[in-house]
């Protein structure tokens, strides 16, 4: 069985590009269908989402529990069957013919009839009533080759704050930086997260699905969920003898970027069942971006990352561990290093000629290199009567440094040419301790604990001290609970944070060393309902509250900021901010309509923010810097987010999205700034589910349009904000069966018309022009080596 | 449990171990419990040197000075005057200098190391009303060689007063010679009085 099938797979790679027929005819005409059941009390379930795992194909069961998945090509498929309540179903399907199968699910802990199930779920407890928005599958194979930011920008009601072509952050609601969080495989990512220029030091590539909480997550993530949560998550290592993976290819002509990323996974059977593995990793390199009528010179990355994990998996307990290392060199673009405003002025009313030095890979001084560690370990019991305890334990380190445009002045003899002008080492341990609870009159919940301590140190050429170093403890505890009956569920939960921190600084006149603490005490809550008025129809809506204690950037800065030429002074006084947030959305499927519409208010108790003193300035011997204050006041944030699929045919959809935010500042009655414009995007898409031997066959065509910024604070900014601008896109993708498996291609071209425009949220507005056209080639192809043989009916 | 459960555990330990391994990396050698030490690359201070050409014991000299600057605190400016007599020519030298270092650190060299980068520039426009021309003496390693900036020779004509203000440009590759390219390193400004 192995050996056949080991030369298969090693033919696939250059069969997919030359061949002109396949080794055998597939049948992608298949259909799986059947009921899914209560396995508590016999009955049918409704409105639970059956789909298979890396397609598109998902559909609802109706109110007799029934379900049909059509157009199917031959093969072995996850088939995924989840309902809000129910551990969610996992199973590995062979579909050679026919099938009418049916599905169990169980409402606490699990196990299964009929079809073989592992639903061992390290099932995360979410906050259900927040509305959560998904990236996997075809979607998230639209992204691959891009940087975690950029990967998120197709979700309504989420933005991107760029510093370059080449640095992003994601925007959730119009909040970013710290006032979201980013969990990396189940553990909030510490890195450097207040700076603008600072982007999550993240693979993509390691997830099979992204995913965000669109609103306030404090009260199961902890502090700084205050506008969501980016969830990347890895697919679970595998349960069933085998050896496969993926391989994935993306180039792009604009910046020549050339993108490898592999994963190799199995897992070993008989007296080593249980074992398994996985290894991951990429490699992506890019030079120079064009921007119409120029290069963006020394625009280039090169990354390399790679993860490893492995697991031993029991009846009653698994133990996992994950170790990834993240590695990235990303060039600054040239022509953004100006040495005072009079400088960013000129540069922005095109006195300074833009310096066009033509294509490149090579990465000069005006440059970071971000280092990212993550091992995690965690433990569970499950089956023994209580529901599941976990227990996970992570530590990262993040490096980063910034190397400027030149080597800064030295005297002799000390050699600083490899010495970075900014220096940050940020080590984070975080434990966290979690009781999943059986279904109790259909109550489910969890009660949990958790603990963080951090360590940073700054090293500085031409500053003293940016920012201070520090250490910090915190702790929370926290339950959420959800009653489940019909049509409605409804969700609470409470949560107490505790924050202690000391900075360690020295003052610069005394040459003293201070050691100022803080510390924070926090309660925070969460009340929400979903109502499913019909299985086509359901509303949700939550109240809940978050909070964050000011970075210590805000705290205590003094300098430079060289990306805006301004010169930023921290207030050791700040508050933790605190921010109360309503949302509510309304859901409705048929065959022809789905629509997501959502709508938020959140108000933020001393929102933290950058306060322009017209007139004042800092001098030295680099020139006058207009002083900008960290200030706190009230901010209120309110928005809507629309996204909608409308099959117009068989084979035609039409997919509007809308994003608007509105922000406020309540003690001052102005605008605020930095907040996302407006953004509308309509795809259209022509599909056909096979074509000859092809499957999933499409083609789109799509426009954005972002009008300009008009609601911005007066004297905040060194120039206005940008004009309107609209982009088209389009696209064409297919997939070939080959060998039991589906390998994907797509070409995807940005920006078609080559429109020279500006971005509001993108800091390098000042000096450039976002990059021009591009065409992007992703080639996607799973492999098995060896196949499991499932165990179903 | 069978008897090959130790084995497990000890491939799962042994693979627990290599990941770990990858992770311990050289050890931290800097302190979170302390302040960040002080960095290199300050400059404090900028010194002029005019020495009269056909008088040399004539020698006058201003000092830019500002001991924090990475603070608010404003630049000592009493010190950067120049008072020059008409109808002469000087010669002028230009020091850099970090005085937050005992003893003070000459940033000046490394400039020169890195002169085919740098280039300074002057402006004493008419609209600053000084009857002044400035004149760079050095040259780089540039090829053909281009002017650096650090020896200057300074011509007063007639009385008059006002700001001279001096940038160095920072012009990696794009160095040519003229005050367009690159971008600034340091400006500052003295007061020149020309006198009767």
């Amino acid at each position: 069985m192995v050996s056949g099938k080991k030369f298969a797979v090693a033919v696939v790679a250059t069969s997919i590009l030359y061949s002109s027929g396949f080794a055998q005819q597939t049948n992608c005409n298949l259909s799986v269908s059947g009921t899914v059941i209560c396995a508590d009390d016999g009955k049918t379930l409704a409105f639970v989402a059956v789909g298979l795992l890396n397609t598109s194909k998902g559909v609802t069961t109706d109110e007799q529990g029934k379900f049909s998945i059509s157009t199917i090509c031959e093969g072995s498929y996850h088939l995924e069957a989840s309902l809000i309540g129910y551990r969610k179903l996992d199973t590995l399907i062979n579909v050679t013919a026919d099938r009418i199968i049916k599905l169990f699910l169980k409402s606490d802990e699990v196990h299964l009839q009929e079809v073989h199930v592992d639903a061992q779920k390290i099932h995360k407890q979410e906050i259900e009533t927040v509305t959560k928005t998904e990236i996997s599958g075809a979607k998230l194979q639209e992204t691959r080759g891009e940087n975690l930011g950029d990967a998120l920008k197709g979700i309504a009601g989420v933005d991107v704050i760029h510093s370059g072509p080449t640095i992003a952050k994601p925007v959730i609601h119009g909040l970013h930086s710290n006032r979201i969080l980013i969990l990396n495989n189940g553990v909030r990512q510490e890195g450097q997260q207040w700076g603008s220029e600072h982007a999550p030091e993240i693979d993509p590539f390691i997830a099979t699905k992204l995913s965000v909480i669109k609103g306030a997550a404090s009260i199961r993530y902890g502090a700084d969920a205050i506008g969501g949560v980016v969830l990347v998550e890895p697919s679970e290592l595998p349960k069933e003898k085998s050896l496969g993976g993926e391989l994935n290819i993306v180039g792009m002509d604009n910046s020549r970027l050339y993108c490898g990323s592999g994963i190799l996974q199995g897992a070993l059977d008989k007296k080593l069942s249980g074992l398994s593995f996985r290894l991951q990793g990429t490699y992506r390199k890019a030079g120079n971006l064009h921007a119409p009528h120029y290069y963006l010179d020394n625009t280039g990355l090169s990354e390399k990352n790679y993860s490893g994990s492995v697991g031993y998996e029991r009846e009653h307990y698994g133990v996992t561990v994950y170790y990834s290392k993240f590695n990235t060199d990303i060039g600054i673009y040239t022509g953004s290093h100006v040495g005072n405003p009079t400088e960013l002025l000129q540069t922005f009313n095109g006195e300074k000629p833009v310096e066009d030095y033509g294509f490149s890979y090579t990465i000069k001084r005006g440059y970071q290199t971000v280092n990212h560690d993550l091992l995690k370990a965690s433990a569970y019991l499950k089956n023994i009567g209580i529901g599941k305890l976990s227990a996970t334990y992570a530590r990262q380190k993040d490096v980063r440094e910034e190397f400027d445009f030149h080597v800064p002045y030295t005297s002799s003899g000390v050699d600083l040419s490899n010495t970075p002008q900014v220096y940050f080492q940020l080590i984070t341990s975080t434990a966290e301790l979690l009781w999943e609870h059986q279904s109790w009159h259909h109550l489910t919940g969890s009660i949990g604990a958790d603990f963080i301590t951090q360590g940073n140190v700054f090293k500085g050429l031409g500053y003293r001290s940016l920012v201070p170093n520090f250490r910090n403890y915190g702790g929370g505890i926290f339950i959420i609970e959800k009653w489940i009956k019909e049509k409605v569920t409804l969700e609470a939960g409470v949560r107490y944070d505790y924050k202690w921190q000391r900075e360690y600084k020295s003052n610069n006149n005394s040459l003293e060393v201070e050691t100022p603490t803080q510390q924070y005490n926090n309660a925070t809550g969460t009340l929400g309902a979903i109502y499913r008025i019909s299985p086509k129809f359901s509303i949700n809506a939550n109240a809940g509250n978050a909070w964050r204690a000011p970075s210590v950037y805000e705290l205590y800065v003094l300098g430079i900021h060289g990306n805006t030429s301004t010169f930023e002074i921290g207030d050791s006084n700040l508050k933790a901010e605190k921010a109360y947030n309503f949302s509510a959305s309304l859901r409705y499927e048929s065959n022809a309509i789905e629509i997501e519409l959502g709508g938020y208010v959140n108000f933020i108790y001393n929102y933290i923010y950058l306060q322009p003193s017209p007139g004042d300035y800092v001098k030295n011997y680099v020139g006058a810097f207009p002083k900008f204050y960290f200030r706190q006041t009230d901010a209120l944030y309110k928005g809507v987010d629309v996204d909608a699929k409308w099959h117009l045919t068989k084979h035609l959809q039409l997919e509007p999205k809308a994003t608007m935010v509105f922000a406020n500042d309540m003690r001052t009655h102005g605008y605020l700034i930095l907040v996302p414009p407006q953004r509308f995007q309509l795809t259209a898409e022509y599909r056909w589910k096979s074509i000859g031997r092809l499957t999933d066959v499409f083609i789109n065509a799509g426009g954005m349009y972002v009008p300009e910024q008009t609601r911005v604070p007066a004297n905040s900014d060194f120039v206005p904000p940008p004009k309107s601008y609209s982009l088209l896109t389009a696209g064409i993708g297919l997939s070939i069966p080959v060998a039991k498996q589906k390998i994907n291609i797509s070409v995807q071209g940005d920006n078609l018309l080559n429109t020279a425009y500006r971005d509001y949220l993108n800091f390098f507005r000042y000096y450039a022009n976002n990059p021009g056209r591009s065409f992007q080639l992703k080639i996607q192809i799973p492999f098995q080596i060896i196949r499991n043989k499932t165990k179903e009916n | 449990m069978t008897k090959l459960f130790p084995i497990r555990i000890a491939m799962l330990a042994s693979a627990t171990m290599l990941l770990w391994l990858q992770s311990c990396e050289k050890p931290e050698t800097i302190n979170v419990l302390a302040p960040p030490g002080s960095g290199h690359g300050l400059v404090t201070t900028i010194k002029l040197t005019c020495i009269n050409k056909v008088a040399p014991y004539d020698t006058i000299s201003g000092t830019w000075r500002d001991l924090t600057p990475d603070d608010t605190n404003p630049p000592d400016t009493s010190l950067a005057v120049l008072i020059l007599k008409k109808n002469t020519v000087y010669k002028v030298s230009i020091e850099i200098l970090d005085e937050t270092r005992i003893p003070p650190r000459e940033i000046g060299e490394a400039i020169i190391v890195g002169a085919n980068y740098n280039i300074f520039c002057f402006y004493t426009s008419a609209s600053l009303g000084i009857n002044l021309a400035i004149t760079r003496t050095d040259l780089d390693t540039n090829n053909p060689p281009l002017p650096i900036g650090f020896k200057d020779n300074f011509i007063t004509t007639n009385p008059s007063n006002g700001l001279l203000e001096i940038v160095l440009r920072h012009q990696p590759n794009c160095k040519n010679g003229s005050c367009e390219t690159g971008s600034v390193d340091l400006d500052v400004g003295f007061s020149v009085s020309i006198s009767k």
